[in-house]
């Protein structure tokens, strides 16, 4: 199983390297949604080279929603995806499928909607378009993800099982709306310092984020896998670790627990009640009169 | 110009029937399995037989929405739900997974619409599920006018745009905040709306704004402004949002759209104010015009709690009417007083008043108001009053 995580400084490729990194994860500087930190065309021919220098992997972080207005911007961005050595080509929209075909890189893409794929006919569906992999649906149990993989063909499967869930995708800019209307002038784009609380509720805290795409909003607790990965490792091919809005002290403390589980109750020390379990362990049930 | 088809909720056989005879093309419904829109009134099989068989005699179709994003422990028992559905003969599936994509395409010969759950935002992805076997695409409603025209320039299959009713602020289908803040999960039928709750924005050092105040709450949609262009963009169909709605609502908006269509397409368009105005009197959420005009600026956004009440009430509806007395007897479904002048829409005629003076009982009793909620009312009126008619108070 690789540990796949974000790039985000040239300079520490070789450390994150040490701390158990497989796969380096780039994002585009025109279609990579929800980050801070971009590579253009020319930084990715350069650091694609380096990484793999080092033998690791390279993937491209393809998670904005494609317009009809993109559609050109997309083409000849995988027009420059066929002239460089990546490994993989993680997207969000299944609209990059039909583009990827056509320029005969869809062998290296991984669907990763963050819903969407939740039950043990997805993988055989995507395996039939001849794609890399999926990533498994952020809101399924540990027992379903467990039948999944027990269920799947030849098809990676991947988890996104640290860091950060993001919870909601808008085309919105609603942070800059709230701002006009209230004739507030606080800077809002691109900012990580931003959350929303629903006072009512303990533990309400949730992480929102504004960029040229859209809004974002996210769990109030980060996820973590410590306990989980050790099932993982033999069943799931990309283990990803989601870097927004962590630290870089924490992301390298996050690295450092997976290869070394020992530190697991000195990491929940330090990030005292910041995680949880996402919903490995959280049917989210139907409402019991749908069900006849 | 070919008209397009006007595509009407209904989470009840009350509704469909509604829905129909004031003018909608086809009707959506939800069976108890596989759909979204757990607390609309769901249809069981014989209903959907009973929906089928009135849609048909009237030359109009039936959808079923299968659009959950099934889990493993759902997806027992599609196979045989479907075939059931193909035996009662309803038009199209709505779905969203691939799973239900697969099954509805190889074990049935039903066609299949693509849930806005995929939300589908550009052509080349509509084509794609064209190519694959989709009869039609829903497209998702982050789109512009000039989105959906490139859309509907370069597609090869039918296309439907919602025009009326409530919107998702994120996009369909990628949204867990239910899930995560209620345990109910939104894309297998149980969203809580979180996303209309109130919250105060923060930063790591201080509020930004009062307490309770931001929202992410979106106006309904309403394309009153836009209707015509979709129509000269050759959309195949568009979709009324609303299986949770009251018949009235539902009459109202698929009168009012039925109305302009038909107008449009004959050349005899009222000014907008009209259509506007005839909304209004069943329209309870403030409206806007989503994405129609490009992203969403705050005027598409909700941010304060103020209802815009219905500037009629709805008070009874149409069951039947005695020429030779000249009695009508309605259905109350709002209190209502005698010697008011009330409003009549009918399926096919303009709105018209009538004064109603004396009201009765069933057993002719002279009544001072109807209080009592589904009584028979009868009044005398030179105007035929037809089952589901509905009838409005006239507010001063």
């Amino acid at each position: 199983m690789n540990i796949v995580t974000n790039l985000y400084y040239e300079h520490e490729i070789e450390d994150l390297i040490k701390l158990g990194v497989d796969v380096f994860l780039l994002n585009t500087d025109c279609l990579t949604t929800r980050s801070t930190s971009f590579f253009s065309c020319d930084d990715i021919h350069r650091i694609s080279k380096l990484i793999h220098h080092n033998k690791k992997l390279v993937y491209i972080n393809l998670n904005s929603m494609i317009h009809e207005n993109d559609l050109l911007i997309v083409k000849s961005y995988f027009e420059f995806l066929q002239s460089v050595d990546i490994d993989g080509i993680v997207i969000f929209d299944w609209s990059y499928y039909p583009i990827a075909k056509n320029y005969g890189l869809e062998s290296k893409l991984i669907f990763q909607p963050g819903t969407l794929t939740t039950n043990l006919y997805d993988p055989w569906f995507y395996e039939s378009k001849n794609i890399k992999g999926i990533t498994l649906a952020r809101e399924i149990t540990l027992d379903s993800i467990s039948t999944i993989i027990q269920n799947k063909k030849n098809i990676e499967l991947s988890i996104v099982g640290h860091g950060f869930q993001p919870m909601f995708y808008s085309r919105r800019p609603l942070i800059k709306n709230f701002l006009l209307e209230k004739n507030l002038t606080e800077p809002f784009y691109n900012r990580t310092d931003l959350y929303i609380e629903e006072t009512t509720r303990e533990n309400s805290q949730y992480p929102i984020f504004e960029d040229k795409f859209g809004t974002h909003i996210f769990r109030c607790k980060k996820l973590e896998s410590f306990k989980e990965i050790m099932y993982f490792k033999s069943y799931i091919s990309d283990f990803f670790i989601e870097r927004f809005m962590l630290s870089d002290e924490e992301l390298f403390d996050s690295l450092k627990t997976y290869q070394c589980p020992s530190l697991v109750t000195f990491f929940h020390e330090k990030y005292n009640k910041q995680y949880d379990s996402g919903f490995y362990y959280k049917q989210t049930n139907l409402r019991p009169e749908v069900k006849e | 110009m070919i008209k397009p088809e006007l595509l009407a909720p209904a989470g009840d056989l009350e509704k469909l029937k509604i829905a129909l005879l004031y003018g909608a093309d086809a009707v959506y419904i939800g069976g108890t399995s596989f759909s979204l829109r757990a607390r609309a009134s769901n249809f069981k099989l014989e209903s959907i037989a009973k929906a089928v068989e009135f849609a048909h005699d009237l030359g109009k179709k039936v959808y079923v929405t299968a659009n959950m994003i099934p889990h493993n422990e759902d997806l027992a028992g599609l196979d045989e739900y479907l075939l059931e559905l193909e035996k009662i003969g309803v038009d199209a599936i709505i779905a969203a997974s691939p799973y239900i994509i697969d099954r509805v395409l190889s074990k049935t010969t039903l066609p299949v619409h693509l849930s806005t759950q995929q939300s589908v935002t550009n052509s080349l992805l509509a084509n794609y599920w064209f190519d694959y076997g989709i009869e039609r695409v829903v497209l998702a409603r982050e789109m512009s006018i000039e989105d959906i025209k490139m859309i509907g320039d370069n597609v090869k299959g039918e296309i439907e745009v919602f025009i009326h009713g409530g919107m998702c602020v994120s996009y369909s289908g990628r949204c867990t905040l239910s899930n995560t803040m209620t345990d109910r999960d939104a894309n297998r039928g149980g969203c809580a709306h979180s996303c209309r709750w109130h919250y105060t924005l923060h930063s790591f050092d201080n509020q930004i704004g009062q307490t309770d105040e931001f929202r992410m709450s979106s106006k309904d949609l309403d394309s009153i402004e836009y209707l015509t262009q979709l129509m000269d963009i050759g959309v195949s169909s568009l979709k009324i949002e609303g299986r949770m709605k009251s018949a009235h609502y539902i009459a109202t908006i698929v009168y009012v759209y039925r109305m302009m269509i038909d107008d449009y397409y004959n050349r005899e368009m009222k000014p907008l104010e009209y259509y506007r105005n005839e909304i209004q009197k069943a329209e309870n959420r403030k409206t806007s015009h989503g994405f129609f005009a490009g992203i969403t600026t705050p005027e598409q956004q909700l941010y304060s709690d103020e209802f815009t009440l219905p500037n009629q009430d709805f008070i009874a509806i149409g069951l039947n009417y005695n020429h030779e007395s000249m009695i009508a007897t309605v259905e109350q479904r709002n209190n209502f007083k005698a010697n008011i002048t009330v409003e009549i829409i009918s399926p096919g005629l303009l709105p018209f008043h009538i004064q109603i003076n004396e009201i009765w009982d069933e057993e002719g009793n002279l009544l001072e108001a109807a209080r009592h909620p589904l009584q028979r009312i009868k009044f005398k009126t030179p105007f035929p009053i037809k089952r589901y008619d509905m009838i409005r108070m006239v507010k001063s």
